[in-house]
């Protein structure tokens, strides 16, 4: 059993001449059992005696571990041959390890946790394991596991909603269904208007430069800016030419004076 | 009577931000049947937009989240604050979220702002063309149950 992949070892010790204070009783186990899947009660899980218990039970049983194989025959038949777990002698090879309790007639394999939630592993008459999947009485909306997509109120499948959800919508609709004596002309004034809705663009924060900024030129305003430096230009030309005509007519200016008195 | 395929045409126009198209449909429609047909299919298309906008994985708005939507679309321009009563507007959402009641208002107004609000719903989904038409029928279903 040890080498069994499906089987951890809890590396817990139990007593010897006493189930070990987790495991508990078979008697016991009804509620660790029910408290594991939810209530789910499988025939299967029942043991010959009418309790419900595991062959493996939280970490085992010492008792469970020391049952003679006689007691083991009808489980064996439910197991599978590989399962060593089943398989007294190791069980006796090892009786430090928690190993499966050999159960009559137990067809529930409970895999020794080493966390404090139980985790069981139902079995079918071929030792198969049977997927959580089908074990639709425990299914539970609130406990946030998968859910079937039929059982989902918020389907994009119209067909598919919930009866409930689908009488909700008719309820509604009764109540917003207008009566309008022209619904075609209070729909055509608003036709234009609700345009809108698909014309603006989702503000996201970010420029996508679609649209130019107020600093920025746009193509209409290219041809401004551009007439504007023009004229620009000319009138620095003009203004620079200026300032050089006079800048030349006071040196010739100053150049008369200082002739005038030379002489 | 049943919602036709010309009142389908029409919103769908609309959606698909077709204004001359949609007008033009929109004039066309028998006036009796689109006061039965044409409403019952603008106000199952406003039911079905408001729950995928506002109704997300299970999880449904709260109230600040419609608030922040109907002020998102009265600030569009300057002529919709006249057009979208925002207590109006969120009264019908919050209703649909079973979170409110709607006000009272007439008949014209409650289906102006139907159609104004389920268009910005849908805007803001970037439905693709399949998706729309997804839409498109899924409204259509829910409002032949009611008018059948």
């Amino acid at each position: 059993a040890q080498s069994d992949p499906e089987i951890e070892p809890t590396g817990q010790e139990p007593e010897t001449s006493a189930p070990d204070s987790d495991a508990g009783t078979p008697a016991d186990e009804p509620d660790s059992q029910q408290s594991t899947d939810g209530g789910h009660t499988s025939p299967e899980a029942v043991t010959q005696d009418g309790e419900k218990s595991s062959p493996y039970g939280d970490q085992g049983t010492e008792s469970d571990k020391k049952a003679p194989e006689s007691e083991n025959g009808e489980t064996v038949q439910h197991l599978d041959p590989s399962d060593r777990r089943s398989d007294p002698t190791r069980e006796e090879d090892e009786p430090g390890k928690e190993l499966t309790p050999q159960d009559e007639n137990t067809t529930e394999v409970e895999e020794p946790s080493r966390f404090a939630g139980r985790v069981t592993i139902l079995v079918d008459s071929d030792g198969k394991p049977i997927p959580e999947r089908r074990h639709t009485e425990t299914d539970d909306p609130n406990r946030g596991e998968l859910r079937h997509p039929e059982d989902d109120r918020f389907s994009r499948d119209y067909q598919a909603r919930a009866p409930e959800r689908r009488s909700r919508r008719r309820d509604f609709l009764r109540e917003f269904v207008t009566r309008a004596d022209d619904t075609r002309d209070a729909a055509d004034a608003v036709s234009k208007p609700a345009q809108r809705g698909l014309e603006r663009v989702q503000p996201t924060g970010q420029s996508s430069g679609a649209r130019p900024g107020p600093d920025q030129a746009g193509p209409r305003e290219q041809p401004v800016k551009a007439g504007s430096a023009l004229i620009g230009g000319v009138g620095m030309a003009i203004v620079l030419t200026e300032a050089i005509r006079y800048g030349i007519r006071s040196a010739k200016g100053m150049m008369e004076r200082e002739h005038a008195g030379n002489r | 009577m049943r919602v036709t395929d010309d009142q389908v045409a029409t919103l769908r126009a609309q959606l698909k931000g077709n204004l001359t198209e949609h007008r033009r449909l929109l004039r066309e429609l028998d006036p009796d049947e689109a006061n039965v047909g044409y409403a019952a299919l603008i106000a199952a298309a406003f039911i079905e937009a408001a729950e995928r906008r506002f109704i997300r994985n299970g999880k449904t708005a709260d109230e600040s989240e419609v608030i922040e939507f109907v002020a998102r679309v009265r600030e569009t321009d300057d002529e919709m604050p006249e057009i979208i009563n925002p207590e109006l507007a969120e009264s019908m959402i919050m209703h649909l979220l079973e979170k409110g009641t709607t006000i009272e208002a007439d008949e014209n107004t409650k289906l102006g702002h139907q159609i104004v609000l389920l268009t910005f719903m849908i805007g803001e989904e970037k439905l693709n063309e399949s998706e729309l038409e997804e839409f498109l029928s899924s409204a259509r279903s829910l409002a032949d149950e009611l008018i059948e």
